[in-house]
């Protein structure tokens, strides 16, 4: 049950909204995004469409980009300061579905079924994020309120279900109440930081925010829109590798080692983690308690070695559906993970991913790896430490290496 | 397949793009610039990537794997001691013919009377496990592959694939 707010509670006027779509499209562009390439002398359309939350508090602005022949694109930004960022998204081309024609196309289906009510159009809402609806107010002969229905924008159908315990991607929920108050602070926290960002960036760079910029103009300010890193506080990319002790100034901590031999990447691959924890072993005890033989090591001996040479005091878990998503998880608790592809064994040490990226596609994504290869008999003369794109290898399992919840 | 020029730029922009990002990995060796691409092969001789050394004065510290569409699969670096520079070991990709068959020669592998053929980079294994591969033969066929890397030499009978038990890492 979606109770309707009436008084928005973080709302960002649209004016603002504006500018963060601003900064970020000429930003974009002049820091050479390629798929942003023509956009920094886009125009952008005068009015918003607004989109509103389920629960009736505006949830985002929706700004066209207009090229030569019309529009190029669109940039939704934050209606609300719990959103927790400015834009949400950057979509490129022409919009699938167009609201004139989807609010008749709600309108007739509202009449088809609900013939003796009277039915009134009354905003775009997001239902099931990114999926777009019309609510319909719906009245009776009297002229009295009987409530509303939600007909998505794309097809007419009507949307039914209710609730955030569903399926993913099949149930209308509100964004806004979905969120505790304790998310709901960290979302506007770094929605502040992102307008403190901007304010800075009109400090320095004043025309960045100059609607009327004519093409050669914008062109000459081409190099004073990129980002500076001085005072960019919104990054194109978040990432986060491990840390040493995560109070004051830690420092980043992961040693690395090679595998000394050709079949020893996960033998190497514990040595590392086991450093981590504290626990030291030379690569032929580790191998001895992995059970690594001639061709390699399986993952159960994995296993069964950071347990046993840990005395229990680890527990290590196999996971053979890695996702990039589990592997961030454990970064953001301070503990590595080992990483395996086809016959190698890795360690995962950090994550990047892309802040902004187009509709349509996936945010780019990557993990930082401490690979022990190239092996070396002299653990300290190879190896390699790499940020490596999640879709770029076939990942075939992770080992989480957790300190027990027993006491030892 | 990408071009090496086009490996090459791919290369440059993506370690421009690290720099500017300020990715501690590269800070510490301000002086980078990206070396001649070398084509990496699977073991069976099919192109599979371009690896792109990076190199800081005349020690290669670093690497960028350029894939077949001019995606960047991985950059990083191999050598973390830019105040002893000459203590970085030399990556396997950028070992001369020389040195790789002086290796495989001295570890026994590689005799006078072995038939080789020229040494070819490949990944024995997933990408990334790059080792150059000397194939012999013995009465017309291919009898080993020998792997020589810059750590060490290896071998095994001609076309045994790495990684054929999916249990074994």
């Amino acid at each position: 049950m979606v109770i309707r707010r009436q008084d928005p509670r973080a709302l960002v006027k649209p004016e603002r909204a504006f500018e963060h779509a601003l900064m970020t499209v000429r930003r974009s562009w002049a820091g050479g995004t390629e798929d942003l390439r023509d956009w920094g002398e886009a125009d952008f359309s005068p009015k918003a469409l607004e989109i509103y939350d389920l629960n009736g508090e505006p949830l985002f602005y929706e700004f066209g980009v207009l090229g030569r022949g019309g529009e190029i694109g669109r940039i939704k930004t934050a209606a609300s300061r719990l959103v927790g960022t400015g834009v949400v998204a950057v979509e490129q081309g022409e919009r699938r579905w167009d609201p004139e024609t989807a609010i008749k196309m709600a309108l007739n289906r509202a009449k088809e079924l609900y013939p003796r009510n009277t039915a009134e159009a009354k905003e775009f809402v997001c239902y099931c994020y990114p999926k777009i609806g019309i609510r319909v107010e719906l009245y009776n002969s009297k002229g009295r309120e009987k409530g509303s229905v939600i007909f998505d924008v794309s097809d007419g159908s009507q949307v039914t279900e209710f609730g955030d315990e569903g399926i993913e991607g099949q149930m209308a929920y509100s964004f806004l109440d979905s969120l505790d108050a304790q998310e709901g602070h960290a979302r506007m926290s770094r929605y502040d930081v992102e307008d403190k960002e901007l304010e800075a960036a009109r400090e320095r760079t004043p025309r960045l925010f100059d609607r009327d910029l004519g093409k050669d103009e914008i062109q000459k300010l081409k190099v004073e829109f990129t980002l500076q890193s001085s005072y960019a506080l919104i990054p194109f990319y978040s990432s986060r590798v491990l840390k040493y002790g995560p109070r004051c100034t830690p420092h980043d901590c992961f040693e690395l080692y090679a595998q000394q031999t050709n079949v020893y990447c996960a033998v190497a691959t514990g040595q590392m983690i086991l450093d981590f924890y504290r626990r030291y072993f030379d690569q032929t005890a580790i191998a001895a308690a992995m059970g690594t033989g001639a061709s390699g090591t399986s993952n159960s001996g994995q296993v069964a070695g950071y347990e046993s040479l840990s005395n229990g005091c680890l527990d290590a878990t196999y996971d053979g559906s890695a996702d990039w998503a589990e592997a961030k998880a454990e970064i953001d608790a301070n503990r590595p993970v080992k990483s395996g592809i086809p016959g190698h064994a890795r360690v995962c040490t950090g994550w990047k991913r892309q802040n902004f990226w187009l509709f349509g596609t996936q945010p780019k994504k990557w993990l930082r790896i401490h690979d022990p290869w190239p092996w070396n008999s002299n653990i300290c003369n190879g190896g390699a430490v790499y940020w490596e794109d999640w879709d770029s290898v076939t990942h075939t399992n992770f080992i989480y290496v957790r300190h027990a919840t027993t006491s030892h | 397949m990408i071009t090496e020029q086009e490996a090459l730029d791919a290369a440059g922009r993506a370690l421009r793009a690290e720099r500017a990002r300020g990715e501690p990995l590269f800070s510490q060796w301000p002086l980078l610039s990206a070396a001649a691409p070398k084509l990496v092969q699977d073991v069976t001789g099919a192109p599979s990537y371009w690896i792109v050394g990076l190199v800081s004065g005349d020690r290669f510290v670093g690497f960028v794997r350029v894939m077949p569409d001019g995606g960047i699969a991985a950059i990083g670096v191999t050598c973390d001691r830019p105040q002893r520079p000459e203590t970085c070991p030399t990556p396997t990709f950028a070992l001369s013919r020389a040195e790789l068959e002086n290796f495989a020669r001295a570890s026994g592998s590689l005799t006078d009377d072995d038939q080789a053929s020229a040494p070819r980079l490949v990944h024995d294994g997933p990408p990334g496990r790059d080792m150059w591969l000397i194939e012999t033969r013995k009465d017309g066929s291919p009898d080993r592959w020998i792997f020589v890397g810059a750590g060490g030499v290896y071998e095994r009978p001609a076309g045994a694939v790495h990684g054929a038990d999916p249990a074994l890492e």
